[in-house]
């Protein structure tokens, strides 16, 4: 892999996405949040092992959102702007810069992941969770962002169109989030608990209340572990058959 | 042969036949015309031999090597200028050229000397540090003629590399393309709409249509072969007396008078010398005296419409 | 007249009226159930325990599918409890419960959120509608801390105050670059 690609995509990541001001609105969100918690009544009457499960889910959910995009305006910008051509005329494959693309997505999700440390800090204060909350949200969304940017840079492939690919991804992030609205009882038992059991997202949000809250051991938690690895692969695979598709055969 | 195609085919997947059984030769050193209306399979041409699509049929060879099999050396060897060629308008023109450079791995200790030569060249180094979305459309095409030269390269293939140029921005490109193909020995493989592009440029042509090619072959032979009319200057002691009894002589087509000179167009190529004799023998009749009688070159644009509008397609080998 | 009808009504009325007192008599006394372990619980949070109740059937008939199960409710918050959030929402289900017998039930619980409660034990069966429920103990899980305010407001003001800098500083030095001739 072309660490030029990978640096170019961090400082088009930054500078031409804007990517401070995303950092810096989302850090208004989460110190909304924080400010919420220890003024807003029925807030602050969680305990704070509730508050950080509810800020890791809003931490992972910003990271989602801006990979997401990112992921689906990729190709296809470049496409777009007219400078797909010249990139697949250098030496570099397909295949390097399409996951020169992903590992740049990464870096602004390890960017989100440093701003949001000092909330996590203080707002588990105390509690000696900062450790494995953090560890534990850094971890787990890194693997959420390889699995939903992998994917969405396959769709921003596929469609050609940013506009197409971004409405298709978040109908992907929906999808597999329909878990998170359901109800208790229906996640019991019955469809209701299959797709409980095999959404990344939904695995991912019982792995933080397991761990955070419950404070379960590893071992009885390699069931939820099992689906994000194979989401991984997954994605990875449906990404690598996407980039066997980049090229110009259609005559544009 | 630097370039050279093999019955090169591409049939796109909706079954659109866009290049056929095209015979194309390179030599090294030449700057070499690809014309054709539009949609007659330039751009598919260029993207074949440059690796970028796979031919359906025939093989193309880039300075000896498949280019199907040997994709990421011939890339190494060659730069290209793309029809539609964007930019990052965030980057500055020097961040734009270090990044091509190190992709094509070129050396970094070399890379700024380099970056500044080119820059220099194409006449953006005091602009190199503003960034591209500020840049004129000629700024731009200039830019993307100093990347497609980062890898020094051993041919460079130009799609249209004077569109939306004025006549002083179109000037300055013939320029640099001379210069590079003289001092670097550079083939230059040139697509253009402008004929006068290729006329100033260009020392071996191409006509291509509906994927056909139509003649392959240099500028003088095709103006030998393919030009639809002669024209003859003919300067003589009275103009405008010589006007009266050349409108006598029915070889003449069509005629046009300067101040000392008068331009007769002759109606029947095959009948040449016959109407030039008859042209100084009526003049000489009538006590008119010939200074001088002068083929005027036919216009590539004129060979262009004749070969393309005509209903016979038949390659001539060059 | 009137009051001879009085007289031949009230009596009956009140005949109705003990009868059903006797029949709520019985059915409350049908089934009883009492928490035997702990008395009381007072843990941090995270600690796995144990609720064991005895639950006695009382008739003289034998009962089936008895269900048993934990109900808790945050006396602080004043609101009902989410079992699952505690693993407590698993009832115990008794096949058959013979007449006059005892039978001893062991129901999980993790105690998760800090606050105070009160847990009690509740059985209900198919066979009747009421449902019977042991007296409460006291759980109080004890919170490990309380979040600081002043680092939390400190922290939410000056994040957002960095980063808008970092952006500006950034900017800034893009566009003196910009304007420097290269060399």
């Amino acid at each position: 892999m072309n660490q030029f690609l990978i640096n170019k995509e961090i400082k088009e990541n930054i500078f031409a996405t804007k990517g401070i001001l995303w950092l810096f609105v989302s850090s208004l969100m989460l110190s909304g949040l924080s400010l919420g918690f220890i003024s807003i009544k029925e807030l602050s009457l969680m305990a704070q092992n509730e508050i950080l499960v509810t800020v890791g889910k809003v931490i992972l959910g910003i990271a989602l959102l801006i990979t997401i995009i990112l992921g689906s305006v990729s190709i296809s910008n470049e496409r777009e702007q007219a400078t797909l051509e010249s990139l697949l005329l250098t030496p570099n494959s397909a295949s390097s810069i399409a996951f020169g693309k992903l590992i740049g997505i990464l870096f602004i999700w390890l960017l989100v992941f440093v701003t949001s440390i000092p909330y996590i800090y203080v707002l588990s204060y105390g509690t000696g969770l900062f450790l494995s909350t953090s560890v534990l949200i850094g971890i787990l969304g890194s693997v959420l962002v390889i699995i939903f940017s992998g994917i969405s840079i396959a769709y921003s492939i596929f469609l050609k169109s940013s506009k197409n690919a971004i409405i298709v991804s978040i109908l992907t992030l929906l999808i597999t989030s329909i878990p998170i609205f359901l109800s208790t009882t229906m996640k019991k038992a019955g469809f209701g608990k299959l797709i409980d059991s095999v959404s990344p997202v939904s695995n991912v949000m019982n792995l933080l209340k397991e761990v955070i809250v419950k404070r379960a051991d590893f071992i009885s938690l390699i069931h939820y572990f099992i689906p994000l690895v194979i989401y991984v692969v997954a994605a990875i695979l449906f990404l690598k058959f996407a980039v066997s598709k980049l090229n110009f055969e259609g005559g544009e | 042969m630097i370039i050279e195609t093999q019955n090169l085919s591409k049939t796109y997947k909706n079954g659109f036949k866009a290049v056929n059984q095209l015979n194309l030769h390179i030599e090294e050193g030449d700057i070499y015309g690809f014309l054709g209306p539009n949609g007659a399979g330039k751009t598919t041409t260029i993207r074949m031999l440059t690796g970028l699509i796979e031919p359906t049929e025939g093989v193309a060879y880039v300075n000896q090597e498949n280019v199907s099999e040997k994709n990421s050396t011939i890339k190494k060897l060659i730069g290209v200028l793309p029809e539609s060629h964007g930019y990052y308008s965030w980057m500055t023109g020097y961040e734009y050229l270090e990044y091509f450079y190190n992709l094509f791995g070129g050396d970094p200790l070399k890379a700024k000397d380099q970056i500044n030569y080119l820059l220099d060249k194409v006449q953006l180094l005091e602009r190199s540090n503003s960034r591209i979305g500020q840049y004129s459309r000629g700024m731009k095409q200039r830019l993307g003629l100093a990347k497609t030269l980062i890898n020094n390269p051993k041919i460079i293939f130009l799609d249209e590399p004077t569109l939306g140029l004025d006549p002083s921005g179109q000037n300055d490109i013939h320029k640099l393309i001379l210069e590079l193909n003289k001092s670097m020995n550079i083939t230059v493989f040139i697509t253009s709409h402008l004929l006068k592009d290729i006329e100033v440029l260009c020392n071996k042509v191409a006509i291509i249509k509906d994927g056909n090619l139509l003649v392959e072959d240099t500028i003088v032979n095709l103006q030998k072969l393919h030009s639809p009319q002669e024209i003859y200057r003919i300067k003589t002691s009275d103009t405008a007396l010589a006007i009266t009894f050349l409108k006598s002589i029915s070889g003449i087509a069509k005629m046009e008078t300067e101040v000392d000179y008068v331009e007769v167009t002759l109606k029947n190529v095959q009948e040449t010398d016959l109407i030039k004799r008859r042209i100084v023998e009526t003049l000489f009749m009538n006590h008119i005296d010939v200074f001088e009688i002068t083929k005027v070159k036919s216009s590539m644009e004129d060979i262009f419409l004749n070969l393309v509008n005509s209903s016979t397609t038949s390659e001539v080998k060059s | 007249m009137k009051k001879f009808y009085l007289l031949l009504i009230l009596p009956l009325v009140f005949i109705g009226l003990s009868i059903s007192k006797v029949s709520a008599q019985d059915v409350s006394s049908s089934i009883s159930v009492e928490i035997t372990t702990p008395s009381s619980v007072e843990v941090y949070p995270g600690v796995e325990g144990a609720i064991t109740a005895n639950v006695t059937n009382n008739t003289s008939s034998d009962m089936t599918n008895l269900i048993v199960y934990i109900t808790m409710v945050d006396v602080v918050k004043n609101m009902t409890v989410n079992l699952e959030d505690y693993s407590a929402d698993v009832p115990v289900v008794i096949p058959e419960l013979k007449a006059n017998q005892s039978e001893t039930v062991t129901l999980p619980i993790i105690y998760v959120y800090p606050s105070e409660y009160h847990l009690y034990v509740t059985v209900a069966t198919k066979d009747n509608l009421d449902i019977i429920s042991s007296p409460s103990i006291p759980v109080n899980i004890i919170t490990l801390t309380k979040i600081d305010y002043p680092l939390v407001k400190i922290t939410s003001i000056a994040v957002p105050v960095l980063l808008l800098l970092a952006f500006g500083f950034v900017s800034i030095q893009r566009k003196r670059r910009n304007m420097t001739i290269q060399k």
